[in-house]
């Protein structure tokens, strides 16, 4: 039976290679069958903003990679309300349809979980 | 209990590779199994055989060596994270499990991520170390 | 079915530790490890933050090698802060069927 993972994404696209590699982990998950879960909260949900355009050889939109989530069905795609509100963000401004949560009931959704990785 | 660990910090970068040692040594002793140490982000300098430290000064790689020779415990380092990280010879036809004689430190092997998910599938508990 | 959180970083340099608490809840239980431990140190404003939790019932407990390391004994912590050796936190990772690294 397959296990279910959260992850949760906390940092911005461009922080080095973490959140790039994070999310390979998560889309391996999801090649392994295992029902994936992804929440945006803090600094993650950068990740989602519209717009972005790194200059530089081969650099892409770190939006071109959350596409990969589809392509694996990864559609449980969280965005936590107050990181949005925090940083002056609206869900208009985000490149992927996702379901918004409020902080209250993140607990609630890491407790659904039986694997949680933090990112 | 059956425990799958991720260890993310490389070797003098942050505590995270110290300790997590100290929690498997712990969780060996106490009678509970180790099902992989797999080593992701910064985690992959870990395996560096290169790491050489003074004399006097402790030796992290060494002693996960040390824990695979006296405890047979399972230490995958990520093979893109290796890979990206230049642990590995250039974009050679390593195969998962071979490491590259004199880069790799004894005891770990190499492997995708499909270890780590295999690891948290077939576990108990998930620990994952960062820093 | 409760999380096991694991703060590492002082919350000086970094607001792991109250982004963890943001999203713990009772039943729950936060370990401070690594610098994570100098959240912990009576007076500051990281170890009033660690008292509201307790009074949720979120136990909060911190490495004792790692407060050893930094030179803090235990009488110098919060009120109610607990701390575990390595075997202790092996004992809270079997106990709690999850954990969370902030």
């Amino acid at each position: 039976m397959a296990k279910r993972f959260l992850f949760l994404l906390r940092r911005g696209p461009y922080d080095g290679l973490w959140t790039k590699e994070c999310l390979d982990m998560l889309l391996t998950a999801a090649a392994f069958d295992q029902q994936v879960t992804v929440l945006f909260s803090d600094d993650g949900v950068f990740q989602l903003m519209s717009g972005q355009r790194p200059r530089g050889a081969g650099q892409r939109p770190f939006a071109t990679f959350l596409g990969a989530l589809s392509f694996y069905d990864v559609d449980a795609l969280f965005v936590e309300m107050e990181s949005l509100q925090e940083r002056g963000l609206k869900v208009e401004q985000l490149v992927l349809p996702v379901q918004l949560v409020a902080r209250n009931d993140v607990a609630a959704l890491l407790d659904e979980q039986d694997v949680l990785v933090s990112c | 209990m059956k425990f799958a660990i991720q260890v993310n910090g490389s070797v003098f970068g942050s505590e995270a590779g110290d300790s997590a040692y100290q929690f498997i040594r712990a969780a060996i002793e106490r009678g509970h199994e180790i099902v992989r140490v797999f080593f992701y982000h910064e985690g992959a300098y870990q395996g560096m055989a290169q790491v050489s430290p003074p004399d006097d000064e402790p030796n992290p790689v060494k002693r996960w060596s040390e824990l695979v020779h006296e405890c047979g415990t399972d230490l995958v380092i990520c093979i893109s994270a290796a890979q990206r990280r230049g642990l590995l010879d250039g974009h050679g036809d390593l195969q998962s499990g071979e490491a590259p004689v004199g880069r790799v430190a004894p005891g770990f092997r190499i492997g995708g991520l499909g270890q780590w998910v295999d690891a948290c599938i077939r576990a108990d508990r998930v620990l994952i170390f960062r820093p | 079915m409760a999380v096991l959180h694991v703060v590492s970083r002082s919350p000086w340099v970094s607001p792991s530790l109250q982004q963890c608490l943001h999203r713990a809840r009772k039943g729950d239980a936060v370990l401070l490890s690594s610098d994570g431990v100098y959240a912990a140190l009576g007076g500051s404003e990281s170890a009033r933050m660690l008292g509201a939790v307790l009074a949720d019932g979120i136990d909060v407990y911190c490495l004792l090698p790692d407060l050893e390391k930094r030179g803090i004994v235990p009488s110098q912590l919060g009120e109610g802060l607990e701390t575990v050796d390595y075997d202790g936190f092996v004992d809270l990772a079997v106990r709690l069927p999850r954990s969370c690294s902030w």
